[in-house]
């Protein structure tokens, strides 16, 4: 989907925040909005069911300042995490920038994470992607839990690429902006279309 | 000559606008991600908007390729209760898929309206129908992007949005 205007300087990119249901999506760009100045962010869109589990998608427009003279605009996209939304899922991904993979770190919760997972790969093979390319950031979230599995065997469970790995608490903000600006970073570096 | 699809689709409609009756209402042109390319009112609503419209394209092709409906290219989608509302036709520019989207209020005829935006987005696509980007770029945007970059892009809000 990354749209560049070369002419006004404008770059907009698309990362969609991905995952088992429950596992913290809507979380995370809840507090990038709560924590975004006005000018900063547009309206926050959430199409809910009706006790308040992602329908459709959330959305969150990020108006970024410059990058080298661009200015930056992030969409920010959730899916929803039951597993009967699989159509969904696959028509958000569609013109997919970067994802972020927020798993769940309990531990009753590792068979989601890699069921989850699976759809994830194949959902980016569907829509052409190739996995090795796509920026891809992994959170390991809800760390702030009691039962949780170790950083190690949710590494060797779930981050075969060896992605970039971060530990968040999005209920409590921790990890949340490390988790964007990593997949921010990888996005903007994997941006097509040089200046000359 | 424009030097990307949505200044070369401003400039196309600075020569094809729109009609009075149409300018009226909120018209939105977005591509098939919900990027907007043209809008006629506030810049504000328009990413949203673009975002929704979207997922509302979308989800009804998927509703039309699950049922495997044979379909010819003249689709379009409304949503209104007479009067009020929003009907979406499918435009191609540049032979890129995209949308035209008119959201209007007090309308007393939505089905002329929307032929209406539909004979417009045609003769758009018309004018558009052999553009193409002047210059032909290659490699990558930004080879390197450093941590002080991205922390600045993120300056915005306070200590906690940084490194």
């Amino acid at each position: 989907m990354s749209f560049v205007n070369y002419q006004r300087k404008e770059i907009n990119c698309k990362i969609v925040y991905y995952g088992p249901g429950l596992g913290g999506k809507t979380t995370n760009i809840q507090h990038v909005y709560k924590k975004t100045s006005g000018g900063n962010k547009g309206e926050m869109i959430t199409l809910n069911t009706e006790n308040e589990r992602t329908l459709f998608f959330d959305f969150l427009p990020l108006e970024l300042g410059e990058i080298r003279g661009f200015k930056t605009r992030f969409h920010l996209y959730t899916v929803p995490g039951q597993v009967f939304y699989e159509s969904s899922r696959r028509l958000i991904l569609r013109g997919v920038d970067g994802v972020v993979f927020v798993a769940d770190s309990q531990v009753e919760k590792m068979e989601a994470n890699q069921e989850s997972l699976k759809g994830l790969e194949e959902n980016l093979i569907f829509q052409g992607h190739d996995l090795e390319k796509i920026p891809l950031v992994m959170q390991w979230n809800k760390r702030d839990l009691p039962n949780v599995t170790s950083i190690e065997d949710m590494q060797t469970s779930l981050n075969k690429r060896n992605a970039p790995a971060f530990e968040a608490s999005a209920v409590n903000g921790d990890g949340v902006f490390e988790t964007l600006k990593m997949v921010s970073k990888l996005v903007l570096m994997n941006l097509k279309g040089g200046l000359n | 000559m424009a030097d990307n699809l949505q200044d070369a689709l401003r400039d196309s409609i600075e020569k094809n606008r729109p009609s009075v009756r149409l300018q009226k209402h909120h018209i939105l042109i977005a591509n098939r991600d919900g990027i907007c390319l043209f809008s006629n009112r506030e810049k504000g609503k328009d990413i949203s908007m673009g975002a929704l419209l979207g997922g509302v394209w979308q989800a009804s092709v998927a509703l039309l390729e699950i049922n495997k409906f044979k379909t010819n290219d003249g689709l379009k989608l409304g949503f209104d209760d007479g009067e009020n509302g929003f009907c979406v036709v499918a435009i191609e520019l540049a032979g890129r898929p995209c949308y035209a989207c008119l959201v209007f209020e007090q309308e007393i005829a939505p089905g002329a309206v929307r032929g209406q935006l539909k004979h417009w987005c045609d003769r758009l696509a018309e004018t558009l129908e052999n553009w193409s980007a002047p210059i032909t770029r290659s490699g990558y945007l930004f080879k390197d992007v450093t941590d002080e970059e991205i922390d600045r892009l993120f300056g915005f809000g306070g200590s906690e949005c940084r490194s």
